[in-house]
């Protein structure tokens, strides 16, 4: 039982970290293609 | 009310920022390409949060966490056939690469080129009934869960489904793909904190030793191991991975809208790259909303409706003048794939139902501007089906299954006819039409008798794609034996 506890909290662990990690370099970077898209598409 | 003053002006001014930003981006839609797929000019970065709003909605919160909430630490495997998919074709190209190629807009637009337009009709008949039936639950499932989250009475039911759609209808309409992305830019910066702050403030508020010992107190061994009594006959055993694996590479190629967003971004390469990095997010996807089910175990207990586990774990943990941010985040994550549902689907109706009927009928095209008008009208039908639907339809069984035996009705079809059309030479009209039959038959018996084949969940699963690909080497080898010319094909 202590391992599956063990492996579900380290699966969890990951997941959060990566989500956080990747959702603030999806923030800053789709910013900017967002205002190139737009730019593009108002040409 | 359990939200304040404060909470209510951050969600009302949520609301009028969504708005605006979403009808004042009209001014780009000038043809029926900006509106379904943006002009394909979506970037990776962009393309992966609006792949990711699109596919995270109250509702995922609600059916993961139903999960979590049933079945403990072991439902955390479910997130793992997502991420296996994802990656599989993300790296490999299979599929997607050809299909991105042939620039389509919808995927039966494929069936058309690769079989006849009698095929793209069926197909988007079908796909229509089962995204329909599908979307059709959002509506009752997500106003239920405000109206606890916010303590708004359930008399108001109606109301709430009708304020919200109406708002997300209105900018959909208006801009397209184009209002889909931008706003879904704003929901994704809410939802991802949202989504992160009740992951973490949950565990340190309920503790990580009291949710172990409440799941293992609750469901022992099976709630820690999710193939136990043994791989083959445990719940989430051999036979549901199977099935979840072959779903999920089913429901990246054919789900309408995961296929829009592919077919948006800017070229293969970037596709195959939004797919690949896709995984790593559906991971979190399923594991953080299955944890918060989990969670509730400890919070609420569970003498309680399994639909209500989330939003009754919410309304316990989260502290008054927070309640209104998170609130947003959920709406966000509502809203956004509300905005991506109505038009894919939509789309099926508006491209591939009526205006193939059109083009068989006239062998004309409707123009640009008709498409946006009727695509327009389609949406407005199509909310106005999925509360009426809300309304009557009761649900048997756990949400997952039901609106993964929805999407069942037309995935297996989809899958083989574009895999078997792409890589067979051989592959025929009549395959098409027979693995789509067959694929669809079933899933069909899952939604007509839910509790009396609810434990053959897996084997009707992967049995709807054994059987589809049946019906496409059957009907293709009868049409290559009597009408062998692949030229002699017809409407």
């Amino acid at each position: 039982m202590k391992t599956g506890e063990y492996i579900w909290a380290a699966v969890i662990i990951f997941s959060t970290i990566s989500f956080a990690y990747m959702s603030v370099k999806v923030i800053y970077k789709g910013l900017g293609e967002l205002k190139e898209m737009l730019r593009n598409l108002g040409k | 009310m359990n939200l304040s003053i404060f909470d209510i002006i951050v969600v009302v001014a949520y609301l009028i920022l969504i708005f605006f930003s979403g009808t004042l981006v009209k001014k780009y839609v000038k043809g029926i390409d900006n509106f379904l797929v943006a002009g394909r000019s979506m970037k990776f970065h962009l393309g992966l949060l609006s792949l990711m709003c699109t596919e995270i909605g109250m509702i995922t919160y609600v059916y993961y966490a139903e999960l979590g909430f049933k079945s403990g630490f072991a439902a955390l495997i479910v997130a793992f056939p997502p991420v296996i998919a994802y990656i599989f074709l993300g790296k490999t190209g299979f599929i997607i690469k050809p299909l991105l190629e042939m620039k389509l807009s919808t995927i039966p637009e494929f069936f058309s080129r690769k079989f006849s337009n009698g095929v793209r009709l069926y197909i988007g008949i079908i796909m229509a009934i089962g995204g329909i039936l599908n979307f059709g639950v959002f509506p009752g499932v997500e106003a239920n869960f405000i109206n606890i989250v916010t303590g708004i009475p359930k008399d108001y039911l109606l109301v709430t489904m009708v304020v919200m759609l109406t708002v997300v209808l209105f900018y959909t309409a208006v801009g397209g793909m184009v209002s889909v992305i931008v706003t879904n830019y704003i929901q994704y910066v809410l939802l991802s904190f949202g989504m992160l702050f009740i992951t973490i403030y949950g565990v340190f508020h309920i503790g990580w030793g009291n949710i172990v010992t409440a799941v293992t107190k609750e469901y022992g061994e099976k709630g820690m191991n999710p193939f136990s009594p043994s791989i083959m006959e445990g719940q989430f055993g051999f036979g549901f991975l199977v099935w979840q694996i072959l779903l999920w590479v089913a429901l990246l190629v054919g789900w309408q809208a995961i296929s829009m967003r592919l077919f948006s971004s800017k070229d293969a390469k970037t596709g195959q790259k939004i797919y690949t990095w896709s995984g790593l997010l559906f991971l979190s996807r399923a594991i953080m909303p299955i944890l918060w089910g989990i969670m509730a175990i400890a919070v609420v207990g569970t003498e309680i409706d399994s639909l209500e586990a989330l939003p009754l774990l919410l309304v316990e943990i989260i502290p008054s003048g927070l309640l209104g941010i998170i609130f947003a985040a959920l709406l966000a994550a509502s809203m956004s794939t509300y905005a991506s549902y109505l038009l894919s689907w939509s789309s099926v109706v508006s491209q591939d139902i009526i205006g193939s009927v059109v083009t068989m009928v006239t062998k004309k095209e409707l123009d640009s501007k008709t498409q946006l008008l009727v695509s327009r009208i389609t949406m407005a039908g199509v909310m106005i089906f999925i509360i009426w639907w809300s309304l009557f339809h009761e649900m048997e069984g756990l949400l997952y299954f039901y609106l993964n035996m929805t999407g069942m009705l037309f995935i297996p079809g989809v899958l083989i006819c574009v895999a078997f059309g792409i890589y067979w030479k051989k592959s025929r009209t009549l395959g098409a039409y027979l693995a789509i039959t067959f694929g669809a038959i079933l899933p069909m018996l899952y939604l007509i008798w839910p509790t009396e084949v609810q434990d053959y969940a897996s084997e009707i699963g992967w049995g709807g794609f054994v059987v589809s690909v049946i019906g496409m080497l059957l009907g293709s080898t009868i049409q290559n034996i009597f009408q062998p010319k692949v030229e002699a094909e017809s409407v």
